[in-house]
């Protein structure tokens, strides 16, 4: 045996990335590049296109009917069943009259996430084990978002195992999680000299069938469903913690027009607080969930959940191997310290070029 | 097929044809990732891999049909940045031996096992640029062409670096100097140690 023969044994072990993570992987990468302006846009002929029979010609002239945030997807399909629009509803009034915490001069915006995902490894044999770990951390976005945020990753822990060989696969994996917390800092919340943080909310619709349309067409392609990913673009969304209370309204009442959205627990349980869980059932056997405080509408957090069972190798039905849970709070200070880099490493190529490089 | 390089230049004016790259290559730099750097950082690591290859990609060199060694090097410069779950990983190796590992012969497990345990830690003091260039070709999958458009350096540096990076490697594991070419690679050049 040589030494590369064996430097490729080492490592064989790992991994395939799980289905969940390529998904996220690519809504981050979709994300992104729909919010790239387009040197050269052909997209209203595209779309046209991908409608296919929906092109017309009349008297030399084309009419092309372009997709839009007033004609779409939303409306016309139905939304979701009687009892979960009506909740739905409800929600959004509440959290209208919850109004958004003031975020005064100097001050920050701190979004506590708890969050649980799933890891995957394969074994030399091709056996595939599942289990989940702990990704918390806070997020402090300052009044004016050109300004400094400071984001607070701890350690990452091993949450949940299923049965010896996910044990042992974590017991395995437990020495590359992050063992330190991590600080970073970066103006305007360019994470990693990356891009900077914009989500866009202003910009959205806030009337609930056009936002819906423009969800639809945003997530056109991705997901098990259109009406499945609508809902997790939704959750997503929610989940940054720094949705407008007029957003968060107008996403409930958006939520409450996809088909096949139904209420799935009237008391649903995650991380200790307890709300109304609003989910879809996809055909590849997990629902999106998002579980509301029908009291202040405010979103207690989301979660994926696995319809069946052993559709991860040792997973029950029931169980979410994937849940985030947020708490907003606007406070004074900021963690000091840190780098935009993280962990001492500073910025290199240019900002905004991905890159980092580290001293030791 | 289309190929990669056709893809990204389409994506020049359409962006969203950028997906496809994603959907063809995000798997091979999860799993470069995940054995450089350890699970818990790939996830990272293959999303901003993508990202900044989106916000590069009028850099692609289009000369080259496959768009993986171009992924692979700008996933070595941000596993850069998470040194230390690399040197974690492979810290945790030294100590303790891989989680499992996987020779053909089981009469080979005993010493494979012994010998892994000195290449981890000799690999974790190999020179930056002589790691990378190792692992872009023994877990990358990477041939000496493909490392050499990755770091952005002439082939025969590539093989220079992956000469020596070998040679010390060699040495730690107990391993005497290689008389014949590696092993199962027919498409590239041979090792002259």
């Amino acid at each position: 045996m040589d030494e590369l023969t064996l430097l490729r044994s080492l490592g064989k072990d790992v991994v395939d990335p799980s289905t969940e993570l390529l998904d996220r992987g690519r809504s981050a990468l979709v994300h992104h590049i729909g919010s790239r302006p387009a040197k050269k846009s052909h997209r209203g002929l595209k779309r046209a296109g991908w409608i296919g029979g929906a092109t017309v010609v009349a008297a030399g002239v084309a009419a092309v009917l372009v997709l839009s945030n007033v004609v779409g997807f939303a409306g016309w399909r139905g939304g979701a069943d009687a009892a979960a629009a009506a909740a739905l509803s409800d929600a959004a009034a509440a959290t209208i009259k919850t109004s958004d915490p003031v975020i005064g001069q100097g001050q920050f915006l701190k979004v506590s996430t708890q969050a649980v995902s799933t890891a995957q490894t394969q074994d030399a044999q091709g056996e595939i084990a599942v289990y989940s770990v702990t990704q918390n951390g806070q997020m402090y976005i300052p009044a004016d978002h050109n300004d400094e945020w400071v984001w607070v990753r701890e350690p990452s822990a091993v949450a949940q195992t299923f049965g010896p060989a996910s044990e042992r696969a974590a017991a395995a994996a437990a020495v590359s999680l992050r063992t330190a917390p991590d600080l970073i800092r970066a103006a305007k919340g360019a994470w990693y000299n990356g891009q900077p943080t914009a989500w866009g909310f202003n910009s959205l619709p806030r009337d609930p069938q056009q936002l819906l349309n423009y969800i639809y067409r945003t997530t056109v392609g991705q997901g098990v469903s259109p009406d499945g990913q609508a809902l997790v673009f939704i959750a997503d969304t929610l989940r940054t913690g720094a949705v407008p209370a007029d957003l968060r309204a107008a996403l409930y009442d958006a939520a409450a027009g996809i088909p096949g959205v139904k209420i799935t627990n009237q008391a649903a349980t995650l991380d200790g607080r307890t709300g109304i869980a609003f989910g879809r059932d996809e055909t590849d056997g997990v629902r999106q969930e998002i579980i509301i405080d029908p009291n202040t509408g405010l979103m207690i957090g989301e979660r994926q959940v696995l319809l069946t069972a052993n559709l991860l190798p040792g997973v029950p039905a029931g169980e979410s191997m994937q849940w985030t849970t947020v708490t907003t709070t606007v406070v004074d200070s900021a963690p000091s310290g840190g780098s935009a880099c993280g962990k001492g490493g500073q910025p290199f190529g240019g900002a905004g070029s991905g890159q980092c490089r580290f001293a030791n | 097929m289309t190929s990669d390089s056709e893809i990204v230049r389409r994506s020049r004016d359409q962006p969203a044809a950028f997906a496809e790259v994603y959907d063809r290559h995000a798997p091979a730099v999860y799993r470069y990732a995940a054995r450089r750097a350890g699970i818990d950082a790939a996830d990272d690591i293959m999303a901003e891999t993508f990202l900044v290859a989106f916000e590069r990609r009028e850099h692609f060199d289009g000369s080259y049909e496959s768009a993986l060694p171009w992924l692979l090097g700008i996933a070595t410069v941000l596993i850069r940045k998470h040194r230390g779950a690399e040197a974690r990983v492979l810290r945790a190796v030294a100590a303790s031996g891989p989680p499992t590992i996987v020779v053909e012969d089981r009469d080979d497990r005993l010493d494979a096992n012994l010998a892994v345990r000195g290449l981890a830690g000799t690999i974790r003091r190999l020179p930056a640029r002589d790691r990378d260039a190792l692992l872009l070709y023994a877990w990358g999958d990477l041939d000496y062409g493909g490392v050499a458009l990755a770091l952005g350096v002439p082939v025969g540096t590539v093989r220079s670096r992956l000469n020596r990076a070998r040679r010390v490697l060699r040495q730690a594991a107990g391993i005497p100097p290689a008389e014949k070419a590696d092993h199962g690679r027919a498409n590239v050049a041979p090792i002259t140690g």
